[in-house]
């Protein structure tokens, strides 16, 4: 038994690599050549790292806008069909802050504003509105008092 | 090659924030930096006052301090304070008016201020009394600092509220002048360093474009719309007493065409408001009462310009006679030698009274001199 493996053994110690054949050497230097120095290599590193960075800018860009769009779309979906814009009669309505009301006091006597910025923040009685309606669906006498807030 | 790379980094960095931010609501944005946001915070704090706690802001110039009320008041007012100091310290203020709605656009916000403005000042007097003018001087400059911001829009309403809150911070500092020990140069930076505000010349463009052109512009609406609501629209604009016959009787289309024909006559008011004073004086009454006979709406609609000037003048009259107070206060009235009345040819006049001191300025505010009395306030 250990006849045979001595003989494997020293078979195999005289087995010895082949040397390199001409046409592979030189295919070899062929391709180092190309590869080109070592700054050139680590450049291209750089390249691979730049482009895993712009990736990342633009997914991010991207998950930003998206989260953006979802957000807009909740809003939209979510505002009622209603008028945004004032009714003409706000301004002369005396019970509302209107440029209109504040105008006309400040155009008054000394003192006039005062009084209207009093009634303003709810020191006194507002008055009952007496101006002339200009449409048939403006705003409700209810709906323009929650203008007010608190005043 | 390697500042590229660095430049992606950079921008990966940028780009992490925002993303961040837009999955986290509870992040502030660049919106919360507007101090009027911190400002309806305050009002919203302000609780409705009885009849007595209305009379101490009223009166928190002269009221008692004793008085229970003032107590009451102060106490709920707390937290409202401490949302306008807040809303003073920011830079931006945007009350989100929509010039769009023309006259008819709101402002519940101007009376608001003014009653947060003399809670404040109510405040400050306390403090004052209380030997603390620090905190007192802490009141006045948020005082200051909220007219600023109330006065940021170019309306007329707007600057005279202004006025009035930036009146209040004058009462409220000048009594007490001499406890302050403020250095002049100090005060008078201190005011440069306010956010700027415009004038009542600045607010004639607006007055033009928004209001009335505005004006003209629903009269056309409105008719267009429906035959005869034009006309409706005028006579809300034509409601009251003092208003001309003649001029309620305007047919629409003449009513129209009246109110256009006001719009250059803005142009020429903004050329003589921003004249010298003695100038505008001496030129206004021709040009309003020309303007008047050519065009009977323009007493209805143009603004009383020379009023507004007035009450303008008057306000910057009493600023500086406040700012030349801490400089007599720091080192005498001979310190006024150096300091020039903005309406005269030289400085204030100095008045020594039994308690303080009065300043004088040249400018006449309803036939008589604009003055200022100062340090009465301060205790021996």
């Amino acid at each position: 038994m250990n006849d045979e493996i001595d003989s494997l053994e020293a078979e195999l110690a005289a087995l010895a690599p082949r040397d390199l054949s001409p046409q592979l050497a030189g295919r070899i230097a062929a391709e180092l050549e190309q590869e080109g120095p070592a700054p050139l290599r680590r450049w291209r590193l750089g390249q691979v790292l730049a482009a895993i960075a712009v990736g990342a800018v633009a997914a991010s860009a991207v998950a930003a806008a998206w989260l953006w769009r979802n957000d807009q779309r909740t809003a939209q979906a979510d505002s009622p069909a209603a008028p945004i814009a004032l009714p003409v009669a706000t301004a002369f309505d005396p019970a509302l802050p209107s440029v209109w009301t504040f105008r006309r006091a400040a155009d008054e006597p000394a003192g006039q504003l005062d009084g209207l910025l009093d009634r303003h923040s709810g020191r006194t009685r507002l008055e009952q509105p007496h101006y002339v309606q200009i449409r048939g669906f403006g705003a409700s006498d209810v709906e323009r008092n929650d203008l007010l807030g608190e005043l | 090659m390697r500042s590229f790379f660095f430049v992606c980094l950079l921008l990966v960095g940028l780009a992490c924030p925002a993303l961040s931010a837009a999955q986290n609501p509870f992040q502030r944005t660049p919106l919360a930096e507007n101090a009027a946001l911190q400002y309806w915070q305050a009002f919203a704090q302000m609780q409705s006052l009885d009849k007595d706690q209305m009379k101490v802001l009223e009166e928190w110039n002269t009221v008692s301090l004793d008085d229970p009320a003032v107590k009451k008041v102060l106490d709920a007012g707390q937290s409202s304070l401490m949302y306008l100091h807040r809303g003073a310290r920011m830079k931006q203020c945007d009350w989100g008016l929509d010039y769009g709605d023309g006259i008819s656009m709101l402002m519940p916000h101007l009376a608001k201020a003014r009653d947060l403005a003399r809670l404040a000042a109510l405040h400050g007097r306390q403090e004052f009394e209380r030997g603390s003018p620090k905190l007192a001087r802490g009141d006045a400059t948020s005082i200051m600092v909220l007219a600023r911001h109330v006065g940021r829009d170019p309306t007329m309403i707007c600057v005279l509220v202004r006025f009035g809150i930036e009146g209040l911070a004058v009462d409220l500092f000048a009594p007490h002048v001499t406890e302050l020990k403020a250095p002049y140069s100090q005060a008078v930076a201190m005011f440069e360093a306010l956010p700027p505000a415009p004038g009542v010349l600045q607010t004639l463009v607006v007055e033009k474009n928004y209001f009335a052109a505005w004006i003209a512009k629903k009269l056309r609406e409105e008719e267009a719309r429906q035959p005869g609501a034009g006309l409706t629209l005028w006579k809300n604009f034509v409601l009251g007493a003092d208003v001309p016959e003649a001029i309620k009787q305007l047919k629409i289309e003449e009513a129209i065409r009246r109110t256009e024909e006001l719009l250059p006559v803005y142009d020429e008011l903004a050329k003589l408001v921003a004249l010298p004073k003695d100038q505008f004086d001496a030129q206004y009454p021709a040009f309003i009462q020309k303007a008047k006979e050519a065009n009977p709406v323009a007493g209805l609609i143009v603004p009383a310009v020379d009023q507004l000037l007035a009450k303008e003048r008057r306000h910057q009259a009493r600023l500086a006679m406040s700012m030349a107070a801490t400089a007599v206060a720091e080192g005498g009235p001979d310190k006024l030698k150096d300091i020039k009345d903005p309406f005269g040819d030289g400085p204030f006049t100095y008045r020594q009274l039994d308690k303080g001191f009065e300043l004088q300025s040249k400018l006449l505010f309803e036939g008589q001199p604009v003055t200022l009395k100062a340090g009465q306030g301060a205790k021996k």
